[in-house]
């Protein structure tokens, strides 16, 4: 008998945006979406990540209809805008935890350089502003910030799309470790397949709202 | 320090300028003090220009700029012919009393315009917000002349609010707490009239600055990390929101003298406004040029405080 998905969802509709859609995704599997422009793609991740609410359909992760926001994570696209300009990085990855009241500021401070250290920022840059990082160190920054709440399933809306192919590269090379080493649940949203191809172990293609195919990686 | 000394140079230039254009359309403008004791027939021609000679009217364009500058520089805005006096002296209270009326009504405006402005992004698309911005869209509609009208026949038929002035008579022998009242109560109806004029442009830039930093990626990143709205809208959204806010903050400090000059003149307000309606029509341009130059001087020193605000605020303008 195999296990319950991480994620089950059911006859998910939205009007503009997803007709019927259902999929389940494994815990620690990388499920890619990908498919043109308008196919319902980010409105999927957006419904999954609690911006959006569906017309109608059902969202379940590890059974439950309800969860903790913490628990789903998503990383914007663009790695400049999606950070803070007026926060410090530390500032930026200790906040879910300030607002989750979750031990005191050295504490979370300390938190904040350890996440630094394992996406591969220098702990030491933990003062400096968000504008001070290069895209892909930002990019860092933001799955270091999502990570702070230690989610069970994380989005990536494009996220790499704007780096360039070595930082892209880099990243993708993070994001695995990262799933080896936590047990990572991720949904990749992205055009390139050759990152696909990498990093997914399932790819689902969308169009026009609904799901048209469903196939290993 | 190079960047405020920048700015500060640029607004001297400015002040420079107008006061030269304005000295020069005064000058160029058909007709002045002397045309209408032209038309008395008790005054002669010559008696008229004995008196242009003894005013220096008769000097060239340079001489006359310069001294009128050199009598600014010292507060004396040169020669009002019109009461006889310098202007300085003339200007000084009645400053007083506009800034009092303005200050007061910017301030109550952008307090009431901030919460409803932010309050309203965060309600987007809701029927609260749409019914709020529907009358801030009928205030707006409502020309200031006929708001003062109104403040009028309410100060009328209620008998709640003194008509016109700044205090009543026997202030001078009231307490303090009776004088803070009478004052007050002066106050309540030209500073409401006029709060209500700048509350619906002020909120509409508060709520559209405020929704298009929610929109901004940032602020999604930070929903996603299940910041909660509050804290969002006042940690990440309002500072995002300010750079347009302050600028627009300076500019409401800059129209603090030309906003309230109809107003005033209506509500029988004691400020610079009468005084400016009065020269205009006697062709009294030394208290025209001084009313004009009080202005573009708080225009200047609004535009400068809100240049100072952005590079406090803005790293990136900083960084350059």
């Amino acid at each position: 008998m195999s296990a319950e998905p991480l994620l089950q969802v059911r006859g998910l509709t939205k009007t503009y945006g997803i007709r019927d859609v259902s999929l389940d995704v494994a815990a620690g599997a990388t499920l890619a979406l990908i498919g043109p422009s308008g196919a319902g793609k980010s409105t999927l991740a957006r419904c999954l990540a609690g911006f959006d609410r569906a017309d109608s359909g059902e969202i379940l992760l590890e059974g439950r209809t309800q969860w903790p926001r913490q628990e789903v994570q998503m990383i914007l696209q663009q790695p400049a805008a999606s950070l803070n300009p007026r926060f410090t990085a530390g500032e930026i990855i200790a906040e879910p935890l300030l607002i989750q009241r979750q031990g005191n500021a050295s504490s979370r401070s300390a938190r904040a350089r350890e996440l630094m250290a394992s996406v591969g920022l220098d702990p030491k840059a933990a003062g400096a502003p968000a504008r001070a990082f290069s895209g892909g160190e930002r990019q860092r920054l933001a799955i270091a910030r999502a990570l702070t709440l230690e989610p069970k399933l994380l989005i990536l809306d494009e996220s790499l799309a704007s780096l360039d192919l070595s930082v892209q590269a880099q990243i993708a090379n993070l994001l695995l470790d990262l799933q080896e080493q936590r047990g990572l649940t991720y949904i990749l949203i992205s055009h390139d397949l050759s990152l696909v191809g990498r990093i997914a172990s399932e790819v689902v293609v969308m169009d026009r709202g609904t799901i048209v195919e469903r196939r290993p990686a | 320090m190079k960047y405020v000394g920048r700015r500060l140079l640029h607004s001297v230039l400015i002040l420079v300028g107008v006061s030269l254009l304005s000295f020069l359309f005064a000058d160029l403008a058909p007709g002045d003090f002397y045309s209408a004791l032209r038309a008395d027939p008790r005054m002669s021609p010559q008696a008229v220009e004995a008196m242009r000679q003894r005013a220096g009217a008769n000097k060239s364009f340079p001489a006359r700029y310069g001294e009128w500058a050199a009598s600014s520089l010292h507060g004396d805005f040169g020669y009002s012919l019109a009461f006889n006096a310098p202007v300085g002296p003339l200007l000084w209270p009645r400053l007083g009393a506009t800034l009092l009326l303005t200050s007061t009504a910017t301030l109550l405006a952008w307090l009431v315009a901030l919460p409803l402005g932010v309050w309203q992004a965060s309600r987007r698309n809701r029927w609260s917000s749409r019914a709020v911005q529907l009358v801030l869209t009928f205030l707006l509609a409502i020309p200031d002349l006929l708001l003062a009208l109104g403040a009028l026949v309410l100060a009328v038929e209620s008998g709640l609010f003194p008509l016109g002035g700044i205090v009543s008579r026997g202030f001078s022998e009231m307490s303090t707490a009776a004088q803070v009242r009478d004052v007050v109560r002066h106050m309540a109806l030209p500073v409401s009239v006029l709060a209500l004029g700048m509350l619906p442009v002020l909120a509409r830039h508060v709520r559209v600055a405020m929704a298009e930093a929610m929109d901004a990626p940032f602020a999604l990143s930070a929903r996603a990390n299940g910041i909660p709205p509050w804290r969002l809208l006042l940690r990440h959204v309002l500072p995002a929101a300010m750079h347009p806010l302050i600028a627009l903050f300076g500019f409401s400090l800059g129209t603090l003298l030309s906003a309230s000059l109809l107003v005033e003149v209506i509500m029988g307000w004691p400020g610079l406004g009468p005084l400016f309606l009065e020269a205009v029509t006697a062709r009294d341009f030394g208290v025209v040029l001084a009313v004009v130059m009080l202005s573009t001087t708080l225009l200047v020193l609004g535009n400068l405080t809100a240049d100072l605000l952005l590079y406090r605020t803005d790293p990136r303008i900083r960084a350059k």
